[in-house]
């Protein structure tokens, strides 16, 4: 079981999926495909014991736990 | 939905995401710590990224934000800056552009930094009036900060627990003594002064502050 958080303006919208249910599986990759081309950056949430670490992913994969929607940085803005 | 709610949704989707210490932090400093080695980076709910360096004894400030065409709450914003600071920190300070930094008169300590940062919030931003704007006056008011007051920290971080704000106070009157003592030492040696009277007699009335 996975999920995908999408942070945006109404505090954050989320996609789960199954490993066993192919259409949740084929509907989180079109998801994937979309975000990327949206310009968001996908990171793995990787809980530890004190606190959570995020790792940077480039592709798909169904067996990951939690992928967080991260926009990218600017300088200089406001 | 409304702003409100939204917010209230990312603060709490933030809180999943941090330490009971963090969490801490964040209820009484607004704002939380993240530790990448000498760098300690304090994120807070204002939209802002700060920074102390303990080798060097140097603090600063980031002019950075999250590229967006639609608004989102200040706990995403610093979800997004907590995501880049553990997964890849260079590009942070890659992208991020430094503002005007300063060397702390005192070496805050790790249990300080949260209330060093509180602190020193005020005088990187730039205070605005109740429907927005900013005070002409107050506009480029970049003096250097110095050790907070009391009530400058507690109005930072009120309804404050009362055991709390007396620790807070005490910790402060000890770094003011401190740095009162470090600057009658400065004082006396340039003037050659090596008499022990008056040195005690200076540093009694140092104490009495």
């Amino acid at each position: 079981m996975g999920k995908m958080v999408i942070l945006n303006e109404t505090g954050h919208s989320e996609l789960a999926w199954s490993t066993g249910d192919e259409e949740s599986v084929a509907e989180a990759q079109a998801a994937f495909l979309h975000l990327v081309k949206e310009n968001y950056v996908p990171m793995e949430r990787k809980p530890r014991a004190y606190d959570d670490e995020f790792v940077k992913i480039e592709r798909f994969d169904p067996t990951l736990g939690e992928i967080f929607w991260i926009r990218p940085l600017k300088g200089g803005a406001a | 939905m409304d702003r409100p709610a939204a917010s209230r949704r990312a603060r709490a989707l933030l809180e999943t995401l941090l330490s009971a210490e963090q969490r801490a932090e964040l209820r009484w400093f607004k704002g939380f710590r993240i530790v990448k080695g000498n760098e300690t980076y304090w994120i807070s709910l204002d939209r802002k990224v700060r920074a102390y360096n303990r080798k060097i004894n140097f603090a600063r400030g980031f002019c950075v934000a999250p590229v967006s065409h639609e608004w989102i709450p200040n706990a995403d914003v610093a979800i997004t800056f907590l995501a880049w600071l553990t997964a890849d920190v260079r590009s942070f300070e890659f992208e991020a552009v430094a503002l005007d930094g300063f060397f702390p008169d005192v070496p805050p300590a790790d249990e300080d930094l949260p209330a060093f940062f509180a602190a020193v919030t005020r005088s990187w931003g730039r205070p605005a009036t109740r429907d927005g704007r900013i005070r002409a006056s107050r506009l480029f008011d970049r003096s250097r900060p110095t050790l907070p007051t009391v009530q400058e920290v507690l109005a930072l971080r009120a309804p404050v627990a009362p055991e709390v704000q007396l620790r807070v106070a005490g910790e402060i009157r000890e770094l003011r003594l401190a740095l009162e003592r470090q600057r009658l030492d400065r004082l006396l040696r340039a003037h050659g002064v090596e008499a022990p009277a008056v040195e005690r007699a200076a540093r009694m009335k140092v104490m009495a502050l």
